[in-house]
């Protein structure tokens, strides 16, 4: 149930219990189990029937309200522990802590600086492209529109001069004249 | 509507914009709210949440980590996570807890680059407190000359028991009883099943309560 119980067990072993050797073994166990619930009752970590059965035992089992105060005393002890010596004084770690807090903003100034300067430059190298690009932003704007302003006027014009166009611009004009001048040699040969 | 809220609101605002020195007369719970309140906690609130809190943040770190040598750092760490994040923090009344939970992120933060970079036959070193760092502060509240004798004995013995504890029943056993951490949330602080955490935590207070035996039947 508790995959560490075992492989601990040597440096964590309960205090030996004076049973016999035969029945050690189980009485560990329950006295195992018995502590560990006692500890988790402790803690307020027990479920409604886990809760009865401990305050049960310390009704009538005296071992267990001996152990039971004996924890309690160890509480006590924990939460009364006094503070350890500081390893400095208080004010000096309220001196290099405020001394801390106020360099960091000051050098996140100075890393916010060259990150505005990265930006900067980052822009200038984005904005330097544009900035020729528009002569030829507004030549593909404007020269867009005129395409597109004067393709309804072709489509409108009529079909034929689309349909001419195609057979005369798009294939290749390297291979045009051959095609041609075949169909031409072609035709004269009929 | 602004009327509904809550009058130590108001007072805190008040007084954080007009006289700073009067942070060490702030309750914790507005102190914390001081502390939120602008772009980045002010200078004298943030010094003062420091000095009420430092004694357990290191209480934490050392009995987290009863044998690295460099805690003031890590200390020191803390508190500027606190002062870069204290604005995220919901409710002021659980600083404590958070405060808690930023010191013990950080532990185990430096425990895993410890691992990384380290021989694992250190681990398995034992903790010892030969070094003679320590020497304890006693509380204010001072029993009498005998009984001072006995319960700073305990307290020794408390000490050295917790630091010899293997390191994942210390932790555990920490988180539990000084940073009082649900075992939920130790279980998913340590990365193990809630019945590992309820198993190491019930064997490091059996050992520690065979160990401390004497001192524990005494009261």
């Amino acid at each position: 149930m508790n995959p560490d119980l075992d492989p601990l067990n040597n440096s964590m072993q309960p205090s030996s219990d004076p049973a016999s050797p035969k029945d050690s073994f189980e009485s560990t166990t329950l006295q195992r189990d018995r502590f560990e619930l006692l500890s988790a009752y402790l803690d307020g970590e027990v479920t409604a029937a886990e809760r009865k059965q401990v305050e049960e035992w310390l009704v009538d089992d005296v071992t267990v309200q001996k152990l039971h105060a004996r924890l309690m005393m160890l509480r006590q002890g924990f939460r009364s522990l006094p503070v350890p010596q500081p390893s400095q004084p208080v004010e000096q770690t309220v001196e290099k802590v405020l001394a801390q807090v106020e360099r960091r903003p000051k050098l996140s100034l100075v890393w916010g600086g060259s990150a505005i300067a990265a930006l900067f430059v980052g822009a200038v190298t984005i904005i330097s492209p544009i900035v020729r690009p528009p002569a030829s932003q507004v030549a593909i704007k404007t020269s867009q529109p005129a395409v597109t302003n004067s393709q309804p006027s072709v489509e409108s014009d009529g079909l034929l001069v689309a349909l001419d166009q195609p057979v005369l611009a798009i294939p290749k004009e390297a291979t045009t004249p051959k095609a041609t001048t075949g169909v031409k040699s072609n035709s004269s040969a009929h | 509507m602004s009327q509904s809220f809550p009058v130590s609101w108001s007072s805190v605002e008040a007084t954080a914009s007009q006289t700073p020195v009067q942070a060490e007369k702030l309750p914790n719970y507005d102190l914390v709210l001081q502390c939120q309140t602008g772009h980045r906690p002010e200078k004298a609130a943030f010094a003062e949440l420091m000095r009420r809190y430092q004694s357990h943040v290191d209480k934490v770190l050392y009995h987290l980590a009863p044998d690295w040598q460099d805690r003031a750092d890590l200390a020191q760490e803390v508190w500027i996570r606190v002062y870069r994040n204290v604005k995220r923090l919901n409710d002021p009344i659980k600083f404590r807890g958070w405060l808690s939970r930023i010191a013990t992120n950080l532990f185990y933060d430096e425990l895993r680059k410890r691992k990384r970079n380290s021989s694992p036959l250190s681990l398995d070193a034992p903790l010892t407190l030969d070094d003679g760092e320590l020497d304890w502060e006693i509380a204010s509240a001072t029993p009498g000359p005998e009984e001072d004798l006995t319960t700073r004995e305990f307290y020794d013995q408390l000490n050295e028991a917790i630091a010899d504890l293997p390191e994942v029943f210390r932790t555990t056993i920490v988180l539990r009883e000084i940073e009082g951490m649900a075992y939920e949330e130790i279980a998913e602080l340590t990365g193990v099943s809630l019945g590992t955490v309820k198993s190491r935590i019930a064997r490091a207070r059996h050992r520690l309560q065979t160990q401390l035996q004497q001192y524990l039947d005494g009261g």
